[in-house]
């Protein structure tokens, strides 16, 4: 069970490491509308695969894990937003904040059970997966 | 309850179309900003209430609800988002499901509070599932009228 926790969360993060690095590359192709999504997207689904995961572990550490997961959507959000502007930079600020208050409470409503926490990993993969899409097919007007 | 879950669940779904039938009817004039705000205030409130009902009227495992709701979310809010660009389809996907998520959450924490570590709650069961779905029903038809107001003033 610690090793299916262990090795989703680390999945995660390097899922989002090479987002970054692919979307540094590209950052000056990207619109205003879409990177707004991109920062709204990765700061939610890194808070919220983060919140999830860490409850399961730590099934007693209710205010340490909402803090950890809350500043981990934060800073994500923050960094992705930063490529572009100084309002997507907020926007993905705020959305990793919300989404990280409201993560643990999840996890613990789905009593700890691996196959929800396959499922949300299963969704935070396919909206990364069409970030890329998205960026792969859009041209700076 | 499961008779009155049936008819919340017909109500919100007509409200939903509702939306849907005025955003794509007037989806050429209207700015971009404008229909980003409308996708995700839309796409967000129609799961999230429909996914309360749905646990409220099947509450037997949270994983398997969970997992319906997920679905029907991600289907509402690209929906949603595919009347005006494509380019944001992918908010109205992650915004959709995570409303779905969070209304499971909340009807599963209505029929059970200790599953949060609050107190018992002093009303029986059906009381709180009529109070909860009629609360859900009230947030739509406000946030149907608001986008209703935005979309003909505009």
């Amino acid at each position: 069970m610690s090793a299916w926790i262990w090795g989703l969360l680390i999945f995660q993060f390097l899922l989002a490491a090479v987002t970054y690095r692919f979307l540094y590359r590209r950052r000056k192709l990207i619109g205003f509308h879409l990177g707004m999504n991109i920062a709204m997207v990765a700061g939610g689904g890194m808070a919220l695969g983060t919140g999830v995961l860490l409850i399961y572990e730590f099934p007693f550490y209710y205010m340490e894990v909402t803090v950890i997961a809350a500043l981990t959507g934060m800073l994500v959000g923050s960094l992705f937003g930063g490529m572009f502007d100084n309002q997507t930079l907020l926007t993905g600020y705020i959305s990793g904040l919300m989404t990280g208050m409201m993560a643990p409470m999840i996890g613990a409503a789905a009593s700890y059970s691996i196959p929800f926490a396959i499922m949300m990993e299963l969704f935070v993969l396919c909206s990364f997966m069409m970030l890329f899409r998205a960026t792969k097919s859009s041209r700076k007007t | 309850m499961i008779l009155f879950g049936l008819f919340l669940l017909v109500l919100s779904s007509l409200l939903g179309v509702y939306m849907y039938a005025l955003f794509y009817k007037s989806r050429y004039r209207i700015s971009d900003s404008l229909s980003f705000t409308v996708t995700l205030a839309a796409g967000q409130i129609t799961s999230f209430v429909i996914a309360i009902t749905l646990y409220l009227v099947f509450p037997i495992d949270f994983t398997v609800i969970c997992t319906v709701n997920l679905w029907i979310g991600i289907v509402i809010g690209t929906q949603f988002s595919s009347v005006t660009r494509k380019q944001s389809l992918l908010a109205g996907f992650f915004n959709g499901g995570v409303a779905a998520v969070m209304g499971t959450m909340v009807g599963a924490v209505t029929i059970d509070p200790t599953l949060c570590g609050l107190p018992e709650s002093t009303l029986t069961l059906q009381n709180t599932g009529i109070a909860v779905g009629i609360f859900g029903l009230l947030l739509l038809c406000a946030t149907t009228l608001l986008v209703r107001f935005s979309l003909i003033k505009h």
